[in-house]
């Protein structure tokens, strides 16, 4: 059992002008840069951090109103809840937390459930002329209220939490730094070389004979000996040593000069620096695993103070390679403690839970965070979302926008489409096409997009089945389609894709984009004999005639089967249609032009 | 530090688990026996569970916690202070529980709370007739009972447990009228912090336990003078799981009964609710045997004389009048501070060593001119720590500093207008303290004390910029009294106002000494002056002079108890009165006895000369309580 930190809560600290977030054992903070997640991080470091900070007066969020700041005050409330194995709020701290920590700063809230909150406060100081920095209890938490910037808490409290120290890592992290850094975690943990005497004395000894026997073994170290110790000659000290030590002497120094030597696969081992940026920034966070682990036995052992770590960690994935980044996830949430994580990796985010994660962004030029929501959910959906999406969409959390509809023709075609509109491909603008794999399918979807406010849309086919069960997804988050939502593109005429291309008469592109694939199985199929090569050919002349006299359900017939190969090549030739005019479906050109509208990006009318 | 203990004091303090009473006798050891388990409950039990130690006086408190200075990490494991501190940091920590979002302030004054009872009347009309027509010595009488019947109420926990007493409808009103007055302002009154602790632990169960689980020991000092309201806390912090309570105290000590104290709560409810063992220590090692026989003979059984060896003084004293009983304790007092020694006395003989004790503080009269005659210093010991400042200046900006943390306080913002002079009280647009001093200043007319007022208001604001800057306020306010002429041409009020600043500096050198530099807030500092801050580093020493309730707790080597006539002591509203009452005065009698370690020496005059005929004696008789001791 142990305490979950559930509910931060920040204002006017730089860009965060008021923000609540609620967190879990790990959460994973994504969105796009600039949008509050770091100051997010450093935040909480300015209210459980264990190094001294300090606050400047561009720590203070400001607004086009303000003149000054010297009236402002940056205030974070933090809440800490008991919980039990599997994170679950329990009533009661442990006697440890309640002794050792926590005393009677423990609130007792309506339905008897203990928590503890604290404010950390900065204002500034006209005696001083300088920031401060205070800590208040809050003997009250009030949930789900307006202004909670605005309550005012007397009860000054503690500088810091010594058993819930935050550590804060940030991107730049090496390891080498660490290394020659002694108030780095590394620097720390080495520092605690412990030995005993004896075997230091028996240790150091071992390496004396090593030393002679280098010197010994040495052609030039033993000339250099013997001609330094002429020093006594011309010193009258009485002393003759000289002592050449090519190994370290002492033990006591062992943690100056360590080195870490890292074997990569076959390859022989060298030291740290001859490695590539992702390794260290790796080694870095494991250094800083193993102090954690260090301090938590250490304190496990003693059983007289608990201890609960919280990592603040800024992008865990730098410099790594996508598959190293697979394995994050299950490395990070193996450390102990509380993990607060900045992401930009559809790798991480894709195996976090979907309630783990936190969403940054702008609104109004402020930051804003969103959270997924599971209430109201059925657990089928909530399954169909972590298959569907998380696992193997993960990048969806950082779209920009995303389109959905049911199914392959559109995925194939869309993003082609999408070039041909934006001459960019459309994951550079981080437009994302999905489909959902039938019209059943886009709740889970739709609901993702709303929590971590991602723009979306849905191409939905025309027939009666798939809008009936459109509206009733949208009718689950209470849009009406009577409403007739903007976001919601449905094929006139209840057609489906491929009935709208040919009602829009694109029969003779098609037909050409089959007689395409044709050509390209003619060439490249394998002969046996010149006979047979021609046999083939006439065959695909008599092919090519048969197309050209398709019907068109003989064309759906055909897409159907082939959905995959044909529509990829057909939009191709759509695209490039002399007549601008025929290039884009009506549908996918207000669908274009929505997106293009929403997420303010420049069309050249050249090609439209 | 290496602690001797008795063996039947080592059997307490070791004792495990459970429910235990201690009938300790007068000079046992009873102090030490609780700091010493606390002491060992802290060094020898595994866990990391924290200590309550209550006690009545603020001067108990601070001595357990100088003799446990050297145990580890003292101040996170124990809390060792009066049961009043105790409630009072309840409701501070968990007031919201109940409803108290900000934390109230007490009014600790008798005057303050006459004032708050003359506005109920005065606004209500069903009951300004009670004090209309009647004549003023009339009226005060009836404030005066009112009051006491109020705080009585409240020593009942009234209104928050069951009673059989019917109250009429008016006397309710009054009630609620008066707290409702009090709470418009954000105040409390004394009693009210029992009150408020106790209703949190009732109303809010989740609290106590979460008590009960931190304090896995609790330890109450002088448990005989627990009155219902603090047992019943007791009962209500301990619930029913709670078993490790140790109640040490002496029945034949027991001297609070006109205030609701009873020892039948330690004597007998304890043993019964709890199921307490109980153990005797009568054993004394420190008394004389002249002391203990004197004490024995007064109440049987009440103390053990078999291990004393010390022989010790004791002697009853005819005098002819007050002024001979005077010089003969002044002649008595010198020659032992001319001949600093005497057997039974280790070392020198101090005047710190030495007390006069009476049953009032009127029998002094006397003795204070002969002491002074023959240059003895003396200090007079005060019944409680309260203090309040004597000069002008310094009321106002004791008043102000109520202000600055209450700024709801209506009574003190009044009195701070009538100080100023004002001609009425004015509306002021602002709910904060400090802004309400800064626009009082403009409704003061007299120049002079305008004056005064700047600096004062100068004073507020560094205080209120951040607490550490207290004594530096209060140097504003002393550099200013230095330099006026308007104080250097009236020494005598300059002299109250530097010894107000002193006592005030050295309150809060006492508050700081015991408060973590986190916790230090104004308005904690204001409740904690209300609730009495012991000086005890008080630099006036002499012989003590003081009242047999201001003494509980303490010992000398030499005791004078003086004026030991027969309405006296015991006093003459208690001879009228006779049963319990009677039976209290033996006690004070006692506990005035037992405050001797080695001479006692009671006096008595045979006349007195009454306040309204300075020139006929009137004969005294020697007190019933003297006729078994010689």
């Amino acid at each position: 059992m142990s305490i979950l930190i559930d509910i931060v809560r920040i204002s006017n600290f730089r860009s965060l002008k008021n923000i609540e977030v609620h967190l879990t054992p790990l959460t994973l903070l994504v969105g796009a840069n600039n949008a509050g997640k770091t100051t997010f991080l450093k935040a909480i470091n300015l209210a459980l951090g264990i190094e001294k900070r300090f606050v400047s007066k561009e720590d203070f969020h400001i607004s086009k109103e303000d003149v000054s700041n010297e009236a402002k005050k940056i205030r974070i409330d933090v809440r800490i809840i008991p919980v039990n194995e599997n994170s679950e709020r329990i009533k009661e701290f442990t006697d440890l937390w309640r002794d050792v920590e926590f005393g009677d700063l423990i609130n007792i809230d309506r339905n008897d459930n203990q928590y503890v909150a604290f404010r950390t406060e900065v204002s500034y100081n006209i005696f001083k002329n300088d920031y401060e920095i205070k800590k208040y209890k809050i003997g009250d938490w009030k949930e789900n209220v307006e202004n909670w910037e605005k309550e005012e808490y007397l009860d000054p409290l503690k500088s810091s939490f010594q058993t819930l120290p935050l550590f804060f890592i940030d991107a730049q992290r090496d390891i080498l730094g660490d290394l020659k850094d002694r108030s780095s975690y590394l620097g720390k943990l080495i520092s605690k070389i412990e030995i005993d005497p004896k075997k230091i004395e028996e240790l150091e000894k071992k390496i004396k004979s090593l030393n002679d026997d280098i010197v010994g073994n040495s052609e030039v170290l033993s000339h250099l000996r013997d001609r330094l110790k002429e020093l006594s000659n011309t010193i009258p000290s009485g002393s003759t040593g000289i002592d050449i030590t090519p190994l370290n002497k002492k033990i006591r120094d062992l943690n100056k000069g360590l080195n870490i030597n890292f074997q990569d696969g076959e390859n022989e081992s060298f030291p740290l620096e001859y490695h590539g940026m992702g390794t260290r920034s790796w080694a870095s966070l494991l250094a800083f695993k193993a102090y954690i682990t260090w301090l938590a036995d250490s304190f496990e052992k003693g059983k007289v103070s608990p201890y609960y770590p919280i990592l603040a960690l800024e992008e865990p994935e730098a410099h790594l390679h996508p598959n190293a980044q697979r394995h994050l996830y299950s490395q990070l949430i193996e450390i102990k403690g509380q993990k607060i994580i900045t992401s930009h990796s559809p790798y991480i985010a894709g195996q976090c839970d979907l309630e783990e994660i936190r969403h940054f962004y702008k609104s109004n030029d402020l930051p804003q965070v969103s959270q997924f929501s599971i209430d109201g959910m059925f657990p089928e959906d909530l399954r169909k979302l972590r298959r569907e999406v998380m696992h193997s969409r993960g990048e969806l959390l950082f779209a920009k926008a995303v389109v959905l509809f049911e199914g392959e023709t559109e995925e194939q075609s869309l993003p082609i489409f999408g070039k041909g509109y934006w001459a960019k491909h459309t994951f550079e603008l981080g437009i994302n096409f999905v489909g959902v794999g039938g019209a059943g399918n886009y709740l889970p979807f739709i609901r993702l997009c709303k929590t971590f406010n991602i723009p979306w849309y849905i191409l939905s086919d025309g027939e009666p089945d798939p809008v009936k069960k459109v509206k009733s997804a949208l009718s689950k988050i209470k849009i009406s389609l009577d409403d007739s939502p903007s976001n919601l593109f449905v094929i006139p005429n209840s057609n489906d894709f491929e009935k709208y291309l040919i009602e829009l008469g694109y029969q003779n592109e098609i037909k050409n984009g089959i007689i395409e694939i044709e050509n390209a199985i003619y060439k490249n199929l394998v002969f046996n004999s010149e006979q047979e090569k021609t046999a083939r050919a006439e065959l695909l002349e008599k092919r090519k005639v048969e197309i050209s006299a398709f019907s068109d359900l003989d064309i759906l017939n055909y897409m159907s089967k082939n959905k995959t190969s044909i529509s990829p090549i057909v939009t191709e030739i759509i695209v490039k249609l002399e007549d601008k005019n025929r290039r884009f479906p009506p549908i996918l050109k207000s669908l274009f032009d929505k997106i293009s509208a929403d997420l303010k990006i420049e069309i050249d009318k050249a090609n439209i | 530090m290496e602690i001797r203990l008795s063996y039947k004091q080592r059997l307490i303090v070791e004792s495990k688990d459970g429910p235990m009473l201690v009938l300790a006798s007068a000079g046992s050891g009873k102090t030490r026996v609780l700091t010493e388990r606390v002491r060992y409950l802290l060094s020898s039990q595994p866990g990391t569970f924290k200590v309550l130690a209550l006690t009545f006086t603020n001067k108990a408190a601070d001595e357990m916690q100088t003799r446990l200075k050297d145990v580890q990490s003292i101040k996170d494991r124990a809390f060792i202070g009066t049961i009043h501190k105790f409630c009072l940091e309840l409701i501070r920590s968990k007031g919201t529980a109940i409803g108290i979002d900000k934390m109230p302030h007490i009014f600790e004054r008798e005057n303050d709370r006459r004032e708050i009872l003359l506005e109920v009347f005065e606004n209500n009309l069903s009951l300004k007739k009670y004090v209309t027509g009647a004549s003023d010595k009339d009226r005060q009488k009836f404030i005066f009972d009112v009051l006491n019947y109020i705080s009585q109420q409240k020593k009942n926990l009234c209104g928050l447990v069951q009673t059989n007493e019917a109250t009429d409808e008016e006397t309710m009103l009054l009630f609620n009228e008066y707290n409702a007055v009090l709470s418009s302002q954000n105040a409390i009154d004394f009693d009210d912090v029992i009150c408020l602790a106790y209703k949190i632990l009732v109303e809010r169960p989740a609290v106590a336990d979460l008590y009960r689980k931190m304090f896995r020991y609790v330890c109450i000092d002088e448990a005989q003078d627990l009155n219902f309201a603090q047992y019943e806390l007791i009962k209500a912090l301990c619930g029913k799981q709670h078993n490790n309570i140790l109640m040490v105290g002496d029945p034949n000590q027991a001297i609070y009964g006109f205030n609701g104290s009873s020892k039948t709560f330690m004597t007998e409810n304890f043993v019964i609710d709890f199921n307490a063992q109980i153990i005797q220590l009568a054993e004394n090692f420190r008394s004389s045997i002249s002391v203990l026989t004197a004490a024995q003979k007064l109440i049987p059984n009440s103390v053990d004389i078999s291990d004393a060896v010390i022989n010790g003084e004791f002697s009853i004293s005819e005098c002819q009048n007050e002024q001979s009983e005077a010089e003969f304790i002044a002649n008595k007092i010198k020659f032992f501070l001319d001949s600093k020694k005497h057997n039974d006395i280790e070392g020198d003989i101090t005047a710190e060593r030495i007390a006069v004790l009476g049953r009032n503080k009127y029998v002094f009269k006397s003795l204070e001119k002969e002491l002074g005659k023959e240059r003895i210093p003396f200090v007079y010991k005060k019944t409680n720590d309260l203090s309040e400042p004597v000069s002008d200046l310094l009321k106002m900006y004791d008043l102000g500093i109520r202000i600055l943390v209450n700024s709801l306080d209506k009574l003190h913002f009044i009195q701070l207008c009538k100080l100023l002079e004002l001609e009425k009280i004015p509306l002021l647009d602002t709910n904060v303290g400090i802004d309400k001093l800064y626009k009082l200043s403009d409704f003061i007319i007299s120049p002079d004390i305008k004056n005064e007022y700047t600096i004062l208001f100068e004073s507020w604001k560094v205080v209120n910029s951040s607490i550490n800057n207290f004594i530096k306020g209060l140097e504003l306010i002393e550099a200013y009294v230095n330099t006026s002429p308007h104080y250097s041409n009236d020494l005598i009020k300059k002299g109250f106002v530097i010894q107000d600043i002193e006592e005030l500096k050295a309150l809060w050198k006492v508050y700081s000494l015991q408060t973590t530099a986190e916790n230090k807030t104004l308005s904690n500092f204001r409740n904690q002056i209300a609730l009495g801050i012991s000086l005890n580093n008080n630099k006036n020493t002499g012989v003590t002079l003081g009242t047999v309730h201001s003494v509980k707790g303490l010992e000398f080597d030499i005791v004078f108890l003086m004026g030991m006539n027969e309405g006296t002591f015991p006093d003459y509203r208690a001879v009228k009165e006779g049963g319990a009452s009677l039976n209290e005065e033996k006690n004070n009698a006692f506990v005035a006895l037992t405050r001797s370690k080695r001479l006692l020496y009671v006096t008595y005059p045979k006349q007195k000369f009454m306040p309204w005929d300075k020139e006929t004696p009137v004969n005294q008789a020697p007190s019933r309580f003297l006729r078994n001791l010689s």
